[in-house]
């Protein structure tokens, strides 16, 4: 066996004389995996300190939620104030780049970590519901709420809403008639002057569902159809419409009126419409929460839904930046929609089938449209 | 006597490596591979291949023009400007070079968001520049070349020196560019392949672009189906689509790395040069690097003015506060986990071919899938394993080891070619001596393989830091990270909060990778010279 010295000198004479390696690497070497070996043992200790916390259940809550930071994290702080129970908010947006934290939801759906989802809107609801993985609770605090837009088994109630608007620029539209319907998306005036978000996600793709319903198969496709032909421009995302409509890209938009507000408190040059309030009706596009099945806290789940639902939050989303319509009647609308809910004409859509029919329209008629959109028609095989 | 000794120590090699690579490469995939075999039912196959019609072959053809036109581009930009910045020392070298990091840890999101704020700035008619394919390209070139340039950099750093200053006295600096440039080849061309099979399986830029390629096919059946079954059967098809592009390069890789850059003198060229030609060149460089980045970042700081200014900042810094720890935890892990993976893997592989070919192979497969599908398949493990398990696949290094699992044939492709350029004569050597393998990987083989291991450990952080999509889906709940808290807001926020949120990300991951440059330069002082 031949000692460290003697393969020093035998590295060190097998190598040219640049190749040898110094002395001093090998001595940081040592350096830097003692400190290594220090850093691996401290993020095992991190990881076990967090996994015993995490097994502390009877203190915290697990919200998974689609709503944006800005209004979901106040709304949960106010919740560990009131209950000291502390929220662990996992966050998703509706926008498009994401595989979103349904598909979490799903996958986890064995041993779930999470208690509650808070949705932005009813149908991803829903879809759990479909899926078996929200669990019913009929919430005291539900109570004022209106009955018909929430699962009667309380698999999710709804409660603060938002709507869907249509947004345009000011300037390019200045001396001009504003749009009054959706309908003016494919108006002559309006042709490759309009835009819209991916009606396969988000509450676009609610929107689509519910103008499916109500206008009935034949006349929903058609309106797509000459969406194409109006030139009107899908995109990625609602915030991308806020974003090209205030830019002047665009003279109109479809998106929801939390985008509207957030341009509006900007000081952008664009006014909004609640669409067709002398015909169908503006959509109304709920949030929604679930108790997830078999979540780890279901007591607290059941605490932080009652607090959702009370008329204390829905009055503080009314007035927050939100600017989120209360459901009950009672309570001030906000500012932005200058009237209550009662005085606007909504859509009469059913949110409960709606999962369903936007399963079966995702994989069908606006799969297709998206791809024509897209310029893929040509690539389509002839028929379905 | 020696060979038949040599033969032994083969023998004995081929028999541990065997599997530990394959206990590797099988972790690496396991995710994926679990999204996979959960899906497949037994009217799979027969619905694969239904799904091989029109739109779906089109939108593969479309992801592989993507792919195509990235690697192209960035090669162009990355390979002669990663050359020339490891040839020529010049002021202010260190800090262009960190501030090429800055695409790889920014999320690609961002810098499609960026380029899609740039339109105002354009006349409508010109606007189409940011629109679908160009946009989507640009987008990928922006992340991939700066990849590319570090990647021939190494290439060129690594040059013998009796050859380039035989280049340099026939031919001058031109001469001096050309050697090295066909040297830093093979590495550009790998990183080039690398950042295009990222940029094909990333849905992000594609749909804000609205080009719609594989990935969005992809994330379709995720996000309007919720149907991780499907998306794993159409990501198994496109790799199944892919496998023969991405074998026919990591071959024709493999070999070159190994005709150009096996065994040879290591001794350094002078690469101080006089004259306006390499100034020039230089400033051309940056002049491309600048008019790259800056109409993104132009676009993403466009809404900070006015009095709000400030606001927007702070609540940047406020975030930078609350998540700046756990982001670089999480970075840190994943940079730990995947460098030793990698490294082991390139020691089980040294000079075997047929390994390294493996391993390449099995690096661009696990790469070019979707990042959401191997989240989604460690989500779905940790919620079939008991409880128990939970410290380790639920726990807040969860989502470093998933990453560092996911990127761990970056390092590999790191090391296996520092293995490479390392002299067989210190392993013949230390054969004949009989020194015990353990002793000459800690006193030879790892200080050899420092550098490649600290560029693995930067990108892999950097790389897992960008990522939005698998953090969100292993993300312990109460848990935040800096890209995570802006992908929260980008929907409703303010313009100006987003910018903030940007212009702090930004700042502050420049200023980090800044502080690495300095400590390695004052190490590479402290051993006393340049490599």
């Amino acid at each position: 066996m031949i000692g460290p010295n003697q393969l020093e000198t035998a590295r060190l004479e097998s190598c040219p004389q640049r190749e040898r390696v110094p002395a001093q690497t090998q001595s940081l070497t040592r350096k830097w995996s003692r400190g290594a070996l220090l850093a691996g043992l401290f993020l095992v200790g991190c990881n076990r300190r967090e996994s015993e916390q995490q097994s502390r259940v009877h203190s915290d809550v697990v919200v998974y939620s689609s709503v944006d930071d800005a209004y979901a994290r106040p709304l949960c702080e106010r919740f560990s104030q009131v209950t000291k129970i502390k929220v662990r908010l996992v966050l998703d947006t509706e926008e498009t780049k994401s595989t979103g934290l349904l598909n979490r939801l799903i996958a986890e759906k064995t041993r779930p970590q999470a208690d509650v989802f808070w949705s932005g809107d009813p149908v991803r609801a829903a879809v759990l519901q479909r899926k078996g993985i929200s669990a019913p609770y009929l919430s005291p605090q539900a109570r004022g709420l209106p009955a018909g837009i929430s699962d009667p088994q309380g698999q999710f109630t709804a409660f603060s809403a938002r709507m869907r608007v249509i947004i345009f620029n000011q300037k390019l539209l200045e001396g001009k008639k504003a749009p009054a319907s959706i309908f003016d998306l494919i108006a002559p005036r309006f042709r490759g002057k309009a835009c819209l978000a991916n009606p396969l996600f988000g509450t676009t793709s609610m929107h689509a569902a519910a103008l499916f319903q109500v206008l009935g198969q034949e006349k929903a496709k058609e309106f797509f159809q000459r969406l194409t032909e109006n030139k009107v421009k899908m995109l990625s995302s609602n915030g991308e419409v806020r974003r090209r409509v205030v830019a002047g890209d665009f003279e109109i938009g479809l998106t929801d009126s939390d985008d509207a507000n957030v341009a509006l408190k900007e000081g952008a040059p664009i006014g909004f419409v609640l669409p067709d309030q002398d015909g169908m009706g503006t959509l109304l596009v709920p949030n929604a929460v679930v108790l997830i099945a078999g979540g780890p806290n279901a007591e607290n789940a059941k605490r932080f839904i009652d607090f959702l639902l009370s008329p204390e939050s829905e009055q503080w989303l009314a007035e927050s930046e939100a600017a989120q319509m209360a459901l009950r009647g009672e309570i001030a609308p906000p500012k932005f929609f200058g009237r209550p809910l009662g005085e606007i004409r909504l859509m009469k859509a059913d949110v409960a089938p709606m999962a369903a029919q936007l399963e079966e329209l995702a994989q069908g008629f606006l799969e297709e449209w998206v791809q024509q959109q897209m310029g893929l028609a040509a690539e389509r095989r002839p028929s379905r | 006597m020696r060979l038949a000794s040599l033969s032994a120590k083969v023998r004995q090699a081929i028999d541990w490596r065997l599997p530990v690579t394959a206990a590797i490469l099988s972790a690496a995939f396991l995710p994926i591979l679990w999204s996979v075999i959960s899906s497949l039912k037994a009217e799979s196959l027969p619905e694969m291949l239904g799904m091989l019609h029109g739109p779906f072959l089109g939108a593969l053809r479309r992801s592989l023009i993507l792919m195509t036109a990235v690697v192209a581009g960035s090669l162009a930009v990355g390979w002669p400007g990663g050359t020339l910045l490891g040839l020529v020392e010049f002021p202010g070298r260190r800090v262009l070079l960190a501030s090429l990091a800055v695409p790889l840890f920014t999320p690609s999101f961002l810098w499609a968001i960026g380029l899609s704020s740039f339109r105002p700035f354009l006349a409508y008619r010109h606007q189409w520049w940011l629109d679908g394919f160009p946009g989507a390209f640009l987008t990928g070139v922006v992340q991939t070349f700066p990849l590319v340039v570090f990647a021939a950099l190494l290439g060129a750093r690594t040059l013998p020196a009796s050859l380039l200053e035989a280049a340099q006295l026939a031919g001058g600096f031109w001469g001096f560019f050309k050697a090295s440039s066909r040297f830093s080849l093979p590495a550009g061309l790998g990183a080039s392949v690398l950042g295009g099979v990222l940029a094909l399986a990333d849905p992000g830029p594609a749909q804000i672009m609205g080009y719609h390629g594989i990935a969005s096919e992809i994330l379709i059946a995720f996000s309007a189906r919720y149907d991780a079954g499907l998306a794993a059967r159409k990501a198994l098809l496109m790799t199944m689509v892919l496998l023969p592009v991405v074998l026919a390069v990591s071959w024709k890789v493999s070999l070159w790395s190994e005709a150009r850059l096996l065994g040879r003198e290591m001794r350094k060229a002078n690469r101080r040069f006089e004259g306006i030609l390499p100034a020039v060149t230089v400033l051309g460089f940056v002049f491309i690097y600048v008019a790259l980045l800056s109409p993104a970042l132009v676009g993403l700081t466009r809404p900070l003015k006015g009095a709000q200014t400030a606001d927007a900042l702070q609540y940047g810094l406020t975030v930078l506060k609350q998540s700046a720890g756990t982001t670089l935890r999480y970075g840190f892990t994943a940079a730990v986990v995947a460098t030793v993976l990698g490294i082991v893997l390139s020691l089980t592989c040294g000079r075997c071919h047929p390994f390294r070919l493996t391993v390449l192979l099995f690096s661009f497969l696990v790469l070019s899938l979707p990042p959401s599908l191997h989240a989604l398949g460690f989500a779905g493990m940790a919620a079939q394993l008991p409880k128990s398990f939970d410290w380790f696949m639920r726990g807040g290094n969860a989502v470093g080891i998933a990453f560092g699992l996911r990127l761990s044939p970056i390092p590999a492709l790191f090391c296996l070619r520092a293995w490479s350029v390392m002299p067989e004569s210190c392993h013949q050597v230390a054969v004949l001596h009989g020194v015990p393998a353990f002793q000459y990987l800690w006193r030879v083989a790892l200080p050899q393989l420092a550098p490649a291991m600290a560029g693995s450990l930067l990108l892999v952080a950097l790389v897992s830091i960008a990522d939005v999509s698998s953090t969100l889906l292993l993300l312990p709940p109460g848990a935040g990270t800096f890209t995570s808290r802006i992908f929260g807001v980008i929907d409703n926020a303010s313009e100006r909060i987003l910018s903030g949120l940007c212009v702090v990300y930004v700042l502050s991951g420049f200023i980090l990778v800044g502080f690495f440059a300095i400590v390695e330069a004052l190490w590479r002082r402290r051993l006393g010279g340049s490599r």
